[in-house]
């Protein structure tokens, strides 16, 4: 940076006005990046609960599952099974927090998930369908929740860096550029005035 | 067409009659006897239960049949149980009547004919990955679909089969395909039955409707289910009683059948339904009564009772080995396993 | 005359075809069960064999009574000169004890020992024990129509 500065007073100018510049916008960016940790924070927050109920709810689901499947006759698991009839139809739709696009998930179901007859199949699969059923609806809410948190945390540390960037790189960059135009053209104008006078004694002699 | 089947009255106090002698069956009985002393104990498979884990199940299996790779994992050890559950069938069936053993062998045909018809009707490859034990082989039901000649498989599942592409095509619902193989199924059994004039048989089914029927009101009722219609006609228990049922408290279940054979079993699933929504122990329940009218074919010393009953009691052992070392692989609660099995 | 021979020879006849047919009715049925046995636990064979048997023995009373029959007619001596019509029915009567007795206790023995022999299936111990006790008790009264045949033929009728 101090290498290429043309030490003139037009770049003085320039670079004070770049000062302020970057001033102000490390101001908007560290508001900028509080309010989206405190977003962050609050979505993080939903979401370990969610976490918990989801996990809990699938280990029911498979451990229901198993024994549902071992105490049927494995023909019956596959007819009953194989052809479902709950359909799913998910939507996504994006919306905007600081700026930042996350996706919303809209979810819409329809049919029975109970899909067989009752002669030959367990009641556990009844128990671990309608499980699963329900851990579904949390498990999109969740996905929708953590793909908003990963990308506001991708944009929170851009942010982080950018503010960083300017308070500890850029800003200080540019003060000692001024601080060495100022120096220069002050150097300039001493060396002008001391040539001045010399010229003068010399007119004076 | 199937006859139509009268509501039948209990006239017994927990089970049935089991029926006459019938000599010609001395030796299958004798045979299935011998079997049968070999099987698994209560005692062996609670311990397999509260064995500590999967590699200890597999031991203590060791000695007997059953004898398993110690390193076996689920499919193998599936696979291997169900040609076990195969070699059975063929020996029960090889000592029964051909009349009757088509009865039991017809219970794959259905369960095949359920998966070729959704698969089927829903425009999916029929494949050929079905159940060997059945009267109609795989390999037909491609040419029988295309052609839609239902009347070239046996008789009882032609009729199902028609049932069921009726019931589909009225709402498009894939469950009722289900719905009419199950009750053609239940009928064909009743009726076969009536027309062989076999008393234990007509009971044995009767029972089984009953106990599926019963099982299918709670779940209807646990899932909060809207359908109705979805019960077996034959049983004792008259589905107008289970209709009712649906609508009332848990607890005033069980003694609307407190003059029934069923009530034990039922009082115990329903309380435990309520208190662990899970249907574990009504299903341990039903099978416990079931099995209860089995054992009594011990009263008799030859006939196909024993044989019918020695097939479905191995048949159940299979099932409990599988569902124990299916838990204790996924290491799953004890508790669930003791509460399943006994 | 001849009618009496063909009468007291009838009785003879029946001894023996009716007392065999419960043996064999009986042997039938035990055997058939102690063959389902063995075809699943051959070394149970020396209690089947034990418990098969036991039918066996109504035949041989049927047999014997037969044998008594001829004796008292004398048929391997040149026969006898006069036998009356009452005398024939008389033999043809006693006659009768072995033969129905042989073929109901032949038929009931052999379901008990088919029961022993199923039950011993289960309970080895208890296949002597029960088994063949009952299955034995059916045996006396087999035992009582071969005496009843026996005294009545021998002590009972004189011949010509």
């Amino acid at each position: 940076m101090l290498a290429n500065v043309n030490a003139t007073r037009m770049e003085l100018l320039g670079l004070r006005k770049r000062v302020v510049l970057a001033t102000r916008g490390h101001h908007l960016l560290s508001e900028k990046r509080d309010e989206i940790s405190r977003q962050l924070i609050g979505i993080a927050r939903k979401i370990k609960p969610l976490r918990k109920k989801v996990e809990a709810e699938l280990l029911e689901t498979s451990r229901r599952f198993m024994m549902a499947r071992a105490s049927m006759e494995p023909e019956d698991i596959k007819s009953s099974l194989e052809i479902p009839i709950r359909k799913f139809s998910l939507l996504v739709k994006f919306s905007r927090i600081m700026s930042v696009e996350v996706p919303e998930l809209l979810q819409k179901a329809s049919g029975e998930i109970i899909c067989y007859g009752f002669s030959n199949t367990s009641g556990e699969m009844d128990v671990a369908l309608m499980a699963l059923d329900r851990a579904f609806e949390s498990l999109i809410e969740l996905a929708e929740k953590e793909k908003q948190a990963r990308l506001l945390a991708v944009e929170l540390q851009m942010t982080r860096r950018r503010v960083n960037v300017l308070e500890h790189v850029l800003i200080p960059d540019l003060k000692s550029a001024i601080r060495f135009i100022f120096d220069k053209l002050a150097e300039a104008e001493r060396d002008n005035t001391s040539r001045l006078m010399k010229i003068a004694d010399i007119i004076r002699a | 067409m199937f006859e139509m089947i009268e509501q039948p009255v209990v006239n017994f106090h927990l089970y049935p009659s089991v029926g006459e002698e019938d000599w010609r069956y001395c030796f299958a009985t004798a045979e299935v006897r011998t079997l049968g002393a070999g099987m698994l104990s209560k005692t062996e498979l609670l311990n397999m239960a509260n064995a500590v884990d999967f590699a200890d199940a597999v031991d203590l299996l060791s000695s007997g049949e059953y004898a398993l790779p110690a390193r076996a994992d689920l499919a193998e050890i599936e696979n291997i149980l169900l040609v076990k559950r195969s070699e059975v069938r063929k020996l029960a069936c090889g000592l029964m009547d051909e009349s009757i053993a088509e009865l039991f062998e017809a219970r794959d045909d259905f369960a095949n004919m359920r998966l070729a018809l959704r698969r089927t009707l829903t425009d999916k490859e029929l494949g050929l990955d079905y159940s060997g034990d059945g009267n109609v082989a795989a390999e037909r039901f491609e040419d029988i679909f295309a052609r839609e000649d239902y009347y070239s498989l046996p008789f009882y599942l032609a009729e199902a089969v028609e049932e069921a592409v009726l019931g589909y095509y009225q709402n498009k619902d894939i469950r009722q395909i289900d719905y009419a193989i199950d009750s053609a199924h239940a009928r064909h059994n009743i009726a076969t039955a009536q027309r062989l004039e076999n008393h234990f048989l007509l009971e044995l089914f009767r029972m089984q409707i009953d106990l599926t029927n019963i099982r299918t009101m709670l779940r209807l009722k646990f899932t909060e289910s809207q359908l109705r219609d979805v019960f077996l006609a034959g049983g004792y228990i008259d589905p107008r009683r289970l209709k009712h049922c649906i609508e009332i408290d848990y607890e005033a279940i069980a003694p609307l059948f407190i003059a029934s054979p069923y009530y034990p079993a039922i009082e115990q699933g329903v309380s435990y339904l309520a208190a662990e929504k899970s249907f574990l122990k009504l299903e341990s329940c039903c099978w416990e009564h079931l099995e209860g009218f089995l054992d009594s074919t011990d009263q008799i010393s030859a006939g196909i009772q024993p044989v019918i009953a020695y097939l479905l009691k191995k048949e159940n052992e299979i099932r409990t080995v599988r569902l124990i070392l299916t838990a204790k692989k996924n290491f799953l609660d004890t508790k669930l396993i003791l509460d399943r099995i006994s | 005359m001849d009618y009496a021979m063909a009468i007291a020879l009838a009785g003879a006849a029946i001894a023996t075809f009716m007392a065999g047919i419960g043996s064999s009715i009986g042997l039938g049925i035990a055997g058939r069960a102690a063959a389902g046995v063995l075809a699943e636990k051959p070394e149970r064979y020396g209690l089947m064999t034990l418990l098969v048997v036991l039918p066996s023995t109504q035949g041989i009373y049927g047999f014997v009574i037969s044998l008594f029959v001829m004796l008292k007619l004398n048929m391997f001596g040149g026969g006898v000169d006069s036998l009356s019509i009452a005398t024939a029915c008389q033999l043809f009567a006693g006659c009768l004890p072995v033969a129905v007795a042989g073929l109901f206790s032949g038929i009931h023995q052999g379901k008990a020992c088919a029961g022993g022999i199923v039950m011993a299936a289960k309970r080895p111990d208890m296949g002597i024990k029960a088994g063949l006790v009952y299955a034995a008790l059916v045996e006396f009264y087999a035992i009582l129509g071969f005496l009843v045949s026996l005294l009545i033929i021998m002590i009972g009728i004189t011949v010509g």
